[in-house]
């Protein structure tokens, strides 16, 4: 019998044999660090603004030196209490963000991508491919300032809404178009396997036996001769059906007839 | 796409990456002799050629990892756990001192190995695959190129090429460990 070769190959990759592990890019942690600075500047800003204010309404009605002394020693010791404020909270921050990032993995394998993030509290979430609806991708302005981007996965079971948040996120990765394609790749193989979802055909035997019209082994004959046979039956039974509705035709026409 | 490399500093990479084993002492001998130099036949001492290597290495470095996010690679170390990441973190070190680097190709799940090639001064990007009659030639090429850059005296077998290239990388990162145990 001919075989007609098909060769290997489609838009669809083959599975990776091994897990795909995506790590959040450095960029990251400057992005966070850059607003977290930028919130530090706006934040003193708006509060020296209202000081000016404060300064300007009560200080300036404050005629005797006495009561400015006062008043500049109290914005004396509230200014070094807001910056020393504000350097233990930028010192917690910037060592709690650094081991909180590098905490974070994200796994792309099998028929499930695994989020593993946390600090104080460790996760590790599982995210089927069965359960997502789709994956949407984001850069704001600060992502693209950072050339990051970040990938969410929508689920079906999720406990947000589409407005709200996603059910799971993988923050910070440099090249999220091309983990978004590969994520949504492994998901379109793993739903035309499971026979679910939009499946996109993949060949992958190497050959496919050529359509004969003549069968010869004895399996082939013998099916042959069993669907002639039902064909035979069938066409005996049609038949029958098609007389009889022949005869109550004749029948409705004669009582049609005028008397 | 090619680091900005002096021709001393070529010099010093090519007979580090072919000879791993030579000294600076050798290296800086060969640099004095070398007609490719600028100022040949002037003397050279164990701390220039330190030099040369060291600013080198970081020129080659910088060209693989810049053509590597031209290609769109992830360069993620991976490995589960931590003994496999550091297993792999120190493979990768050891590629890079060797002027290699393998990043991964999510358009194509397959990982793409950069080589730096000494004599054409380029980077050259080979993609993991099953060589076919159209691109077997030019693959030898490359695998051959490597193999000269590199000493290896891998013997011409009739191998698969894709597994030539995997056994070459072996080959180089073993060569590298030894070295480091050495030193």
């Amino acid at each position: 019998m001919d075989e007609v070769k098909i060769y290997k190959g489609s838009d669809i990759p083959p599975p990776p044999s091994k897990p795909r592990i995506i790590r959040p890019s450095k960029s990251f942690l400057w992005k966070n660090y850059f607003i977290f600075v930028l919130i530090f500047i706006l934040f003193t800003i708006s509060l020296l603004l209202i000081l000016l204010i404060f300064d300007f309404f009560i200080g300036s009605s404050a005629d005797d030196a006495q009561r400015r002394e006062v008043l500049f020693q109290a914005f004396y010791w509230l200014g070094v209490l807001y910056f020393a404020t504000w350097s233990i909270i930028t010192v917690v921050y910037v060592i709690g963000l650094y081991f909180y990032i590098k905490s974070m993995v994200f796994s792309v394998f099998g028929d499930e991508i695994v989020v593993k993030k946390g600090l104080i509290n460790k996760s590790e979430k599982h995210v089927p491919y069965r359960t997502v609806t789709h994956i949407d991708m984001r850069a704001g302005p600060f992502d693209r300032l950072f050339n990051i981007g970040t990938i969410e996965i929508q689920t079906a079971g999720g406990k947000h809404t589409l407005d709200e948040q996603a059910e799971e996120k993988l923050e910070g990765i440099k090249i999220y178009r091309e983990v978004r394609d590969y994520i949504l790749t492994q998901l379109r193989q793993f739903q035309a396997a499971d026979g679910t979802g939009t499946s996109i055909a993949t060949l992958t035997d190497t050959s496919v036996s050529k359509i004969s019209s003549e069968p010869t082994d004895s399996i082939s004959l013998q099916m042959l001769s069993e669907l002639k046979e039902i064909k035979s039956l069938l066409k005996d039974e049609l038949f029958e059906i098609e007389s009889k509705i022949n005869d109550i035709n004749e029948k409705i026409d004669e009582r049609k007839k005028p008397y | 796409m090619s680091p900005k490399l002096s021709d001393s500093e070529k010099i010093v990479m090519c007979e580090i990456f072919r000879n791993p084993d030579a000294s600076l002492v050798d290296i800086a001998k060969v640099l004095e002799n070398s007609e490719n130099r600028r100022k040949t036949g002037k003397a050279v001492d164990v701390r220039t050629v330190s030099k040369f290597k060291s600013v080198g290495l970081k020129k080659i470095r910088k060209g693989l990892e810049e053509l590597s996010d031209t290609l769109r690679l992830d360069r993620t170390i991976q490995g589960e756990t931590k003994e496999e990441e550091e297993r792999e973190k120190e493979k990768a070190e050891l590629l890079f001192k060797n002027g290699i680097l393998i990043g991964y190709d999510y358009r194509n799940s397959v990982e793409v190995y950069l080589f730096y090639i000494g004599k054409d001064h380029t980077i050259l990007p080979w993609q993991d695959h099953q060589c076919n009659r159209k691109c077997e030639n030019e693959c030898k090429v490359i695998l051959e190129d490597i193999k000269k850059e590199h000493g290896l005296g891998m013997p011409n077998t009739n191998d698969d090429i894709r597994n030539q290239f995997k056994i070459a990388i072996d080959e180089i990162i073993k060569r590298s460990k030894e070295d480091r145990k050495d030193g």
